[in-house]
Formats: C-alpha cells, structure tokens, sequence
C-alpha cells in the first residue's frame, strides 16, 4: 500500500545503487525539494515555507539548487545581497521616483519582490540577527509591516525561501528565530559529488495543477509532537512544520491518508537536521543497524532489501499491535536512517548543545558599535560631534523633500538665494559595526597560605602579559584577593604604567577569600561585555580557598562558595584559564577550573615566561 | 476587528496561562505598566498579543482628534481638545482599542511622527504627520524582539511610556502630543540582552516555555491548521468565549473602582520586596496594582495575601539584581522567597 511513489523510489534506489549514506542524503534532499515545491502551491501552508542547505557552496549544492529550478521552472529566483540592509530588504521611499511624480512613491524591498517567487539567501549564517528577525516576521505574518521614512503600508507578500546555511560545525550556524521558521533542514556537507552523479538520472515526480495534501489521523499528530519532543525541539513549529510535510510526501504519493512512512520520512527531512538531542533507539534495533552495516561488506543487496522490507513490516503491523507510538516510529525511523548517520548526528546534537549554551552569549556582547572604523552600518540621523563622519549622500537625500517648503519659507524671511537648503536636521551619520577589542582580568592569589612564595613569579607573568596586551590595545584588568575580602587594583584599562604600578604595591599575606575575589572579576567581565568587549579571565591561584564570601573563615563553607561562584561564571560562557600555581597540584583547583568551564594549567615549577606562554595560547 | 483581519482568537489558545493571565490584568488596569513576555522560539508570545486585539472592549474617542482623546477629558489631551472648552459634547466615535506593531526595522521619523513629506513635496507645506506612537494613545504599543531593537529607538521609547506624552522637535516642527500607552514586549533573550532599564518599566513580566504535554500540543497544532484553513469560520466559532471574557474584564474594572489595599496587606508587600532587595519603589507600586487588579477579576471583595503571593513573581522576578550565589531563575528564586516568608506567617 505504501510503496508507492516516494516509497518506491527510495527502496528501489537503496536495491540497484550501493546503498550508501551519501546517496540516500542525496535522494532525501531531491524529496525535500519535492515537498517544498508542493507546499509552495498549496495556499494553506503555514506562512511562507523555507528550506535550509547546510553545506559549502560548491557542485553538490549547485546540482541541488539545479533539481530545485528544474522543479520550479515558472519562478523567478531572488538573490538576497550579503550584508543587507533594512531599506534594501523591505522597502522605503524611493526618492527620484518621489521627486518626479511630486507624490510617495514606495521603493518595494526584495522581500516584497519575491511574493510568491523564490528568494534565496546564500550565507545564511553570516546573517545580521536583526535582518533574520525581520524576514522571520514577514513569513509569519504574510505581510510587510514598513514604518520608514514617512511612510506607513502593509504590503502582503509569501515567498519560498532557500536559505544556504555555509557555516561549519562548531560555527554558530543561521539565527534561531529564522531557523525555527524553516520546514526542512538537509545537511549535504557530507555528500560528495559522486553520489549527486549517481542519482542524478532520478525520475522527477510530476506534479499535478492541483495538489492535494493528506490527512493527518488524531494518532498521528500524537506521535508528531512526541517525535518533535524526543529530538529535544521544544518549539511549537517544528510539529507544526513536521505535520505539513507528513501532509505533503502523502500528497506526492497522491494519497488522500497519511502513512507512517510518510511521518518517518519526515521525520528525517524536516527534524534530524536541527534536532538538539537523540531519542534513545531501543537497544535490539541498534544491534540490527550494527549487524546490518558489518554484513554490508560481504552481501550488501541483500540485506539493504531486508532492511527495507522489515520497516514495511513494522509499518503493516502497527495499527494491531498497542505499543507506545514513539518506540515503533523510532524503531521505523532507525530502519529508515542510514548507518552511521545517527551517530554523527549525536555528535552534532552535543555541539549544539554546548554551544547555545556558551556561544550564543558570547556572541552577543562581543560585537559593538564603533565610530570610525569597521563594516557599515545604515547610516542614521544625528548631530555632527566629535568624530562623526557625515553621510554626505544620505544627508542630501533627506534634504531633497524639503527644498520647495525651505525656499518659500526663506524667500518670505529675506528672498535669500537659491540654492540648496540644508538643516542640521538632514545630517545623516555614517555608523559601523567592528570586531571590539578584548580584555584581560587577572586575579591574583596573594593570601598567605601558598601563593606567598610564588607571587614573585606571579607578578613578573603579568607583567610581561601586561606589555604583550599593550602592544594588542587590549584592555587589562587586575583583581587580588587576600584577607577578608577582594580588591580590584585596577578597573580594566590600557595604561600600562598604572598597571606595573599596581602590581607592584601588592603585598601579600593573609587569608584565601577565593570566592570572592572570582566574584569581582565576574562582575567587572560582566560589565566589559556590556561595554561590547570581550573578556577573559586568567586566575591565578592553588584553589585552597579558607574565607568565604561573607568573610569569616572556614574551609567548607569557603570552598562551596567559591565553586559557586564559579558556576555563575561558567553560565555566562566567558573564557577562563585558571594556572595552579600551588607547589603541588591539588584537586582543588582542578574542580575549580571545571566548574568555571576553565582551561587548567599545573604550574609547579612555573617560571614568570612559562606561565606567560601559557596565557598567550589561551588567549590566542 | 476589521472584515479582513481575523487575528487568531486570545481564547483559543492553548496553554501559556500565565501570559494570558498578565495580558487579561493589563487590560483590566492599564496603569499596570505593561508586560513583557521572554521565552523561547515557538512559544506562542506574539499570537497571544496579537489575540488581545480582537478581544478588548471598545472604547470612546474624540471624533475628529488624530490621537483618539477621551471626550470625557480624563487622560492626557491633545492641544486641540485641550482647548475645546466644550469637548463633552463634540462629535464622539467608538473605536477599537489600538493594538499598533512597532515593527523591527522602523525608522524613527515614523515611530516619533515627522513632517508629511507628501505635502511638503506638493504643496511646500509644513504640516506633521503623526507617528505611530500618536496611533497608539489610549491602546498598546507592542514591539515583537524587543531586545532587537536599535538603542536609540528604546531610548526614546522609554521617555514617552514614562510621560506619557510625545515630545517631538525636529525639522522646524515643535509638537507635543498625548502617548498614553501600554507597553507589550517579547523577545528571547538568548538572542541578545534586555538593558536593566527597559525591563524596569514593564509592570509584569512571564517567562514563556511551551507545553511539553502532547495533547496540549496536539491541540495546538490543529487550531493552528483550522485557523489557516479558514480563520473567518475559526474566529467566529471562538466568538463566545471572547465576549465572556471580554465582559469579565468589563466587570473588573468596575470592581477597580471600590477595592482598596489594606495596611496588612501593604505591609506584606513591603516586606516580601525588602527581602528579594528590589531597586526602586516600582516594585512594590506594580505589586500593589497587580494584586488589586488580581482581586478585581477574581471578584473578591477585598485584596487578599494570596493575591500577593500570586501576582509577586509576575510583578518582580525581572527587578532583582543577580546573585552571584544562585544561578536559578528569577522566578525560582522569588517563589522560594515566597514560601517562606508564608511559612513564617503562617506559624504566627
């Protein structure tokens, strides 16, 4: 009953073509193009439909973009520009036109020129988030909410959207609010052109003028939603997105029901590609897929037809037997990957994982908006002070609409010349976005109890560090802790000579407030990423913390304070080296430094250039 | 509600209860200061504003006046209205409460108000063309990814939702006109900060996640398709439940009127916003607000300490400073602080 169609033309590939994981990607993003194509026609599909290509550029995605064009022949194709700006995107006062015809003429943005086309973006993942927020509305709500220039319209506009994700694994990859908008995720980064040659002579799936979408049973959407919540995608859209596609690979099979092969084979299009972490594959099924991929090598056609005919087993018998959905979707879903897939996608699910945890943050506060230097930004209204650069173009084009009122107004004063009127208030300002520097928080250990007789060599490393940041214009900042409680010596800053002279007046001796003294540099890191720097923190100590963050004295009570801390430090994601500069290493540290997410350096027998070399490959 | 635009009933949705809940208070004391929805992507933020639309009750407005002044006088007015010496009996309209989009990528000529540049061109006249925060007087200014938007744009924001008024002074132009407003925010702060100072002018806050049951999401999912297929037909079959509230809402407002605070209760909310060590006296005047607003839809005659305990964590979990000792969520940490001062009142 289901082997038809799509169906088909899987399992008849995986028999006559060497079933291998690069062929089977290959096939699965010609079927997501299929889905994609069909659910642009259909005009219930929710918002507009995206599809994202998570690879290099180079043949393999041409040979994709070349089957999605011979899919969709009748569309126009849109480019959007890299590095796009908001007037580009979505629209604004087109001023020539404006003059000629003495009334506003709208410039249409490329997003409104691709209603109902197709627009695509390559290097998606270099995206400015606010542009990715901006088109992520527009799908949602159909329209163009423009609010520019004096101008106020709605312009209604759907449009497929191929976004070309080029980043590599451990990059940050597409902004989430658009990547959450997107219906189908295809990663053929490890696809190679061989197989693309492979499959290539594929019979296309003709599509009818009509296309009809099948229909989901209230059991299906159960397992929809268990399935989006197994694969760790919290979000609402990704069932809903799942749901249609299910909806859609019927509708290709010209199927009014929708199959469970439909849902797994969804499964694989719209969620693997994006989940965030790997159901659990029951155990017997796992051992299956092991035994499948060892006997591929001695008899590969036989056993990949079984393969095959098992899931159909599996999918005949579901509807008698009463298992829990999940287990027999994902049991299908394990026949139905393949092998070695699962694997690296738990790989990636962790990077994921680590990454939202620690990148996004990170990410956020290191860009800032400098003056003079950088990649341009829109220019924007503002006063001409102290190194604001005039957009002189920009200024112009603000001053044009109100020559005619201006002149009126001057001749009536004292019929003054002619020519053309400029007010402050036209001044435009050209603005830039630039990588910003970097500071450096040292804490130093000067209590007593050990670091006495290394803070020498301590304050010759910092020294010597402190000159390398000069020479980089990075920002220093200096934090000891002795005693009862934390000092910062010195707020982060470029003089080099208040620096050495800080360092060193610091005397040593006392108690080990280690809490506390993490804490002062947490939070003035806290505030250099507000300031749009980037911090890193390198903390000089032997762990063997003894005062806690109130003050008073005690071990325990010192110690779970101080991991705290470090945990507080951890989850805002800031680099941080800790150097142990006890005489001997001691767990201490070392649980410190991996609650902190620290990179841990034992010094023993540090020398003041050693540890420096060690901070300069941390720091990069 | 206009003929075309159905936006998808505030009733129907499933879930987010808290959200709904804040949104359903604002509107029945606008005073609130607004609210501010943070949670991941898919959550449901945006339709639960956008659905808040559809469901207020009208309101009376100055017929000929751009910024929807009050033929009652009450409220800010606008220099026309203000100099109307009989504005009770001019001609009056009943419009919908505005719910305006500030959307990202607006420029600040039209958020402000600027001169009309079409009249300018043709006729050479100076003539000011409200913005849209002129739009949104006496409604809800509600900015999707708030934390996106550009610095200068909050700034200016933040001036106004205190005033109340929009000062504008540019291109030759001096205006000042009424911009009364509720401030609905979302965003997910894991694409970028809010300042501290933005989060302090939203009365309440919620944290936004989705349903992990599956048949809530089931059933999420299946409105949605309905609503797509067909919102006309979908609006109207929600039609019911939306006048129920809508009338719940009414009588609360009336209830409003006559509920005051007592000193224990005062006392109370003094001492739960001296101990999560809350900046400012914002606190406690949202708490105070919130829980009387609480009692009012509740129906109780008087504000109890169980609306305290109820509206607390809406009404401060965004005002606390961090603590460098506790990494829980705001909300966590303001529901642990709850339960004991409670167990301690209650052993009293």
């Amino acid at each position: 009953m289901a082997n038809t169609g799509v169906e088909t033309l899987i399992s008849t590939e995986d028999c006559s073509v060497r079933p291998t994981q690069e062929t089977q990607i290959w096939s699965d993003a010609l079927l997501a193009a299929d889905v994609f194509a069909l659910a642009l026609q259909h005009k219930n599909t929710f918002g507009s439909v995206g599809i994202r290509i998570k690879t290099q550029a180079g043949p393999v995605r041409d040979a994709w973009f070349a089957a999605l064009q011979f899919k969709l022949p009748k569309r126009k194709y849109l480019r959007l520009p890299v590095g796009v700006g908001d007037e580009q995107l979505i629209g604004g006062l087109d001023l020539n036109a404006t003059l000629l015809a003495g009334s506003t003429v709208v410039r249409r943005g490329i997003l409104a020129e691709a209603d109902s086309e197709i627009l695509v973006v390559p290097m998606a993942d270099a995206m400015d988030t606010n542009i990715a927020a901006q088109i992520a509305m527009v799908m949602d709500d159909r329209k163009i909410k423009l609010e520019r220039d004096g101008l106020s319209s709605e312009i209604p506009t759907r449009f497929g959207l191929v976004v070309f994700d080029e980043s590599e694994a451990e990059e940050a990859g597409i902004a989430e609010c658009l990547n959450d908008r997107l219906m189908l995720h295809i990663d053929l980064s490890h696809v190679s052109i061989r197989a693309v040659e492979d499959t290539q002579t594929r019979n296309l799936i003709t599509q009818s003028e009509t296309p009809v979408l099948g229909e989901l049973t209230a059991k299906q959407y159960e397992d929809i939603c268990q399935m989006a919540l197994a694969f760790g995608l919290s979000s609402i859209r990704p069932a809903s997105q799942l749901a249609i596609v299910a909806k859609c690979l019927a509708g290709l099979r010209s199927s009014r029901a929708v199959e469970q092969s439909d849902v797994v084979n969804g499964v694989r299009l719209s969620l693997l590609g994006r989940a965030t972490t790997m159901p659990e594959i029951p155990d017997q099924q796992q051992h299956e897929m092991e035994q499948t991929d060892e006997d591929h090598t001695d008899q590969e056609e036989p056993q990949s037809s079984d393969q095959e005919m098992g899931a159909q087993e599996q999918s005949d018998g579901r509807t008698d037997a009463e298992t829990p959905p999940d287990d027999v979707l994902l049991d299908a879903l394990a026949a139905n990957l393949p092998s070695g897939l699962l694997e690296q996608l738990r790989a990636t699910a962790k990077l994921t994982t680590q990454r939202n945890a620690k990148g996004a943050k990170g990410r956020s506060g290191s860009l800032k908006k400098a003056v003079t230097r950088g990649r341009r930004l829109s220019s924007r209204r503002g006063e001409l002070r102290r190194g604001n650069r005039l957009d002189l173009i920009a200024t112009l084009r603000a001053a044009v609409p109100w020559q005619k009122a201006r002149r009126k107004e001057i001749k009536f004063q004292n019929g003054g010349p002619d020519r053309v009127q400029i007010r402050p208030s036209d001044f435009y300002i050209k603005r830039y976005k630039q990588k910003s520097g970097s500071t450096c928080l040292f804490v130093v250990d000067a209590s007593g109890s050990t670091a006495l007789n290394r803070l020498g060599e301590t304050k010759g490393a910092v020294e010597l560090l402190l000159g390398e940041s000069y020479a980089r214009r990075d920002h220093v900042g200096l934090v000891s802790f002795r005693g009862r409680s934390a000092d910062v010596l010195l707020p982060p800053t470029r003089s080099l000579v208040r620096a050495k002279r800080a360092l060193a007046a610091l005397p040593g001796g006392g108690g080990t407030p280690l809490a506390s003294g993490l804490y002062s540099a947490f939070e003035l890191a806290t505030e250099e990423r507000r300031q749009g720097r980037t911090a890193t923190i390198v903390v000089l100590t032997d762990g063997s913390a003894n005062v806690d963050m109130a003050g008073a004295g005690g071990r325990p009570k010192a110690l779970q304070d101080a991991l705290q801390v470090a945990t507080c430090i951890r989850s805002e994601g800031f680099d941080v080296m800790l150097i142990d500069v006890g005489r001997q290493p001691s767990g201490r540290a070392a649980d410190l430094a991996q609650a902190m997410d620290a990179t841990y350096v034992p010094m023993p027998f540090a020398s003041s250039t050693s540890l420096s070399n060690a901070v300069r490959q941390q720091a990069g | 509600m206009t003929a075309k635009n159905y936006s998808y009933p505030f009733t129907a949705i499933v879930g987010q209860d808290s959200l709904k809940h804040a949104l359903i208070l604002s509107a029945v004391d606008p005073s609130l200061g607004g609210v501010l929805a943070l949670g991941d992507r898919g959550t449901g933020k945006t339709t639960a504003v956008r659905g808040l639309a559809s469901l207020l009750p009208t309101i009376t407005a100055v017929k000929s006046c751009r910024y929807n002044c009050d033929p009652a006088g009450s409220g800010n007015l606008c220099s026309d209205c203000a100099q109307n010496n009989d504005l009770q009996n001019s001609k009056t309209a009943t419009v919908a409460v505005p719910v305006v989009d500030l959307p990202l990528g607006a420029t600040e000529d039209r958020v402000l108000g600027a001169l009309d540049i079409e009249r300018a061109l043709v006729s050479g006249e100076k003539v000011y063309e409200p913005g849209l925060l002129a739009d949104a007087n006496r409604g809800y200014l509600y900015i999707d990814e708030v934390n996106l938007l550009e610095d200068h744009l909050v700034d200016v924001l933040l001036d106004v939702a205190a005033s109340g008024w929009n000062v504008v002074e540019r291109e030759g132009l001096s205006v000042r006109h009424p911009a009364r407003f509720v401030l609905v925010g979302s965003g997910n702060p894991e694409e970028g900060e809010l300042r501290p100072q933005l989060l302090d002018r939203f009365g309440l806050s919620v944290d936004v996640g989705t349903p992990a049951d599956v048949k809530q999401r089931v059933d999420i999912i299946r409105r949605r398709e309905a609503y797509d297929e067909n919102p006309a037909a979908f609006c109207k079959s929600w039609q019911r439940q939306n006048t129920k509230l809508c009338n719940e809402i009414l009588k609360a407002r009336e209830a409003l009127v006559d509920l005051n605070v007592d000193d224990e209760v005062l006392g109370l909310i003094a001492e739960i916003c001296i101990a999560l060590g809350t900046d400012g006296l914002r606190g406690e005047l949202t708490l105070i607000k919130a829980a009387r607003a609480e009692a009012a839809f509740a129906g109780s005659g008087s504000v109890t300490a169980d609306h305290v305990r109820k509206m607390a964590p809406l009404a401060l979990a965004h005002r606390l400073r961090r603590n460098p000792l506790d990494d829980a969520r705001n909300t966590v940490r303001v529901e642990r602080l709850l339960e004991e001062i409670f167990a301690t009142r209650n052993a009293a």
